[in-house]
């Protein structure tokens, strides 16, 4: 058996990525990272400044692909193929689909700001997977209505506040109908007033059953909500447990270190 | 020819005003052609590919790095030597057109640089291929910074088509020329022709303030000056919280 198929166990790797990249000049930015999320939970990244977490979630999305190593999700490879006893990346080409299972929510929102909210959730939509435009603008208004944004359909992102661009960015990755959502630091661009509305969006997409991978230092959301809490540093993973574990202290000195400083 | 046809007859020559519609459509098709030159080559210089970079690179380097009227009378008098041979105002429209091309690239290029990359993230996570993004994404992002720059590239190319008189084509600063030969009052020729030029630009001008107000006007609204825009509408939003 290949390599790929011992490393995908039927539930509990609905996501699974391992592996290492390097940028430019020889810093290791993961460094044998090994990461499965099951199907339908919630892991929260947590980690220092610099400790590799964007780079991990633009992996996972194929944004900015892995040196060696690999993502699988649902039992598939997603973005490589098998190339000798390792795995290589598809062509670009071949990525522009191979992205579709992944959404990703980003900590800057990147809403188109020529588009309105709905335009920015139905594009993909109809451009990409050519849906017709009837059917895809009822689910949008369906999904806007879902954050809460029922009303701000037709505003610009320019006049929305940054909790709602940020519900709309989710509201435009889940459009597509993703098996996985990636969230990077999704609330720290935002005013501390804002940041329960764009969690608690977040929150009814985990209940509803989402599989997540979320980037993210807001503990009490972690605690609430995660099922795991993964810790890097340097590019690793150092540590990962279940969130009471990262609040009752059975955690390494690092770890400890690091939740002192933020909480 | 009346050798005193003094200001009002230069100006009321139909001769003069045959020259000024050419000179008007030599500049709008030259621009033209420079404009798509520039959005093609400038994703050139953004290719993967290292050659295509090359490509666009000196292009620019040379068309922007020599005399505009040297392309000129190089172009008119190199085509026939390769066996090209077009009219002559098709020549002029070359002329114009690739040295305009080297600038609308540079133009064109800084548009494209200052539309945030995260814009591009965004749309490649959402499946969007190479041609999608720039076509929904990207290019009217870019579009919105080019347009004011172009107005103006309009505006000099409008005087820069006085280049090609020396390859013989009968625009404004031509007609003016062969006119004031015959003229004991070349002043009043000269004169009557700097008018028409003013009357083009200045209708250019107030067009292109009409343009530039209907898109600051969407940008209010829509632009990358979000944060202004922002804080400008902080005041107008409510804030609902999550309905959830
Ligand atoms: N495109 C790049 N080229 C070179 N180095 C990069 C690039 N992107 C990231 N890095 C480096 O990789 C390391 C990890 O960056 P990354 O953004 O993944 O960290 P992070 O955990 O998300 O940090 P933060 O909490 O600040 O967002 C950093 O040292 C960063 O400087
Ligand atoms: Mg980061």
């Amino acid at each position: 058996m290949t390599r790929t198929a011992t490393r995908t166990t039927p539930d509990g790797d609905f996501l699974h990525v391992w592996g290492s990249k390097t940028f430019g000049s020889g810093l290791r930015v993961l460094d044998d990272v090994d990461l499965s999320v099951p199907r339908g939970s919630v892991t929260v990244l947590i980690g220092p400044s610099g400790s590799g977490k964007t780079t991990l979630l633009r992996a996972v999305a194929l944004l900015a692909p892995l040196d060696t190593g690999c993502v699988l999700l649902d039992g598939r490879l997603h973005g490589y193929r098998e190339a000798g006893d390792g795995h290589r990346v598809l062509p670009e080409r071949e990525l522009v689909r191979a992205r579709l299972g992944v959404g990703m929510v980003f900590q800057n929102f990147n809403l188109f700001p020529h588009r309105t909210a709905l335009q920015n959730v139905m594009l993909a939509p109809v451009k990409t997977l050519r849906r017709p435009r009837a059917e895809v603008e009822e689910e949008a208004r369906a999904l806007l209505r879902r954050v809460g944004l029922g009303d701000r359909t037709d505003n610009y992102p320019a006049q929305l506040s940054g909790g709602q661009q940020q519900r709309v960015a989710i509201a435009r990755a889940l459009a597509m109908r993703p098996k996985v959502m990636l969230f990077d630091e999704p609330t720290s661009a935002l005013d501390p007033e804002m940041v329960h509305e764009v969690l608690g969006a977040m929150k009814e997409l985990a209940e509803s059953g989402m599989t997540m991978l979320i980037a993210s230092h807001e503990m009490g959301f972690a605690r609430e909500v995660a099922d795991r809490v993964v810790f890097m540093d340097g590019g690793r993973i150092v540590e990962q447990g279940e969130p009471e574990q990262f609040f009752t202290g059975t955690v390494g000195p690092r770890v400890r270190e690091f939740l002192d400083k933020i909480l | 020819m009346n050798p005193h046809p003094g200001f009002l007859g230069s100006l009321t020559s139909g001769s003069l005003w045959a020259a000024a519609w050419t000179t008007i459509w030599l500049a709008v098709v030259a621009q033209l052609l420079g404009l798509v030159i520039g959005l093609v080559m400038a994703p050139l210089r953004r290719s993967r590919l290292a050659p295509l970079r090359w490509v666009s690179a000196a292009y620019v380097w040379f068309f922007r790095g020599s005399p505009e009227l040297l392309q000129i009378l190089a172009w008119y008098s190199v085509l026939p030597l390769v066996g090209v041979d077009l009219p002559v105002i098709a020549v002029g429209i070359l002329g114009l057109g690739v040295n305009e091309g080297a600038r609308m690239t540079e133009i064109v290029r800084g548009a494209l640089s200052s539309v945030d990359s995260g814009q591009t993230d965004a749309a490649r996570v959402l499946g969007l291929g190479p041609w999608a993004t720039a076509r929904w994404v990207v290019l009217p992002q870019a579009a919105r910074l080019i347009i004011g720059p172009l107005g103006n590239q309009m505006n000099y190319m409008f005087k820069t088509t006085s280049l090609v008189a020396f390859i013989g084509i009968v625009e404004l600063l031509r007609e003016t020329q062969q006119a004031a030969q015959f003229t004991n009052a070349p002043l009043a020729v000269y004169l009557a022709t700097a008018t028409v030029y003013l009357a083009i630009t200045s209708v250019w001008g107030a067009l292109q303030r009409f343009v530039e107000q209907r898109v600051a006007a969407g940008k209010a609204a829509v632009g990358p000056g979000r944060v202004l825009a922002r804080r400008r509408l902080s005041g107008l939003i409510e804030i609902p919280g999550a309905h959830l």
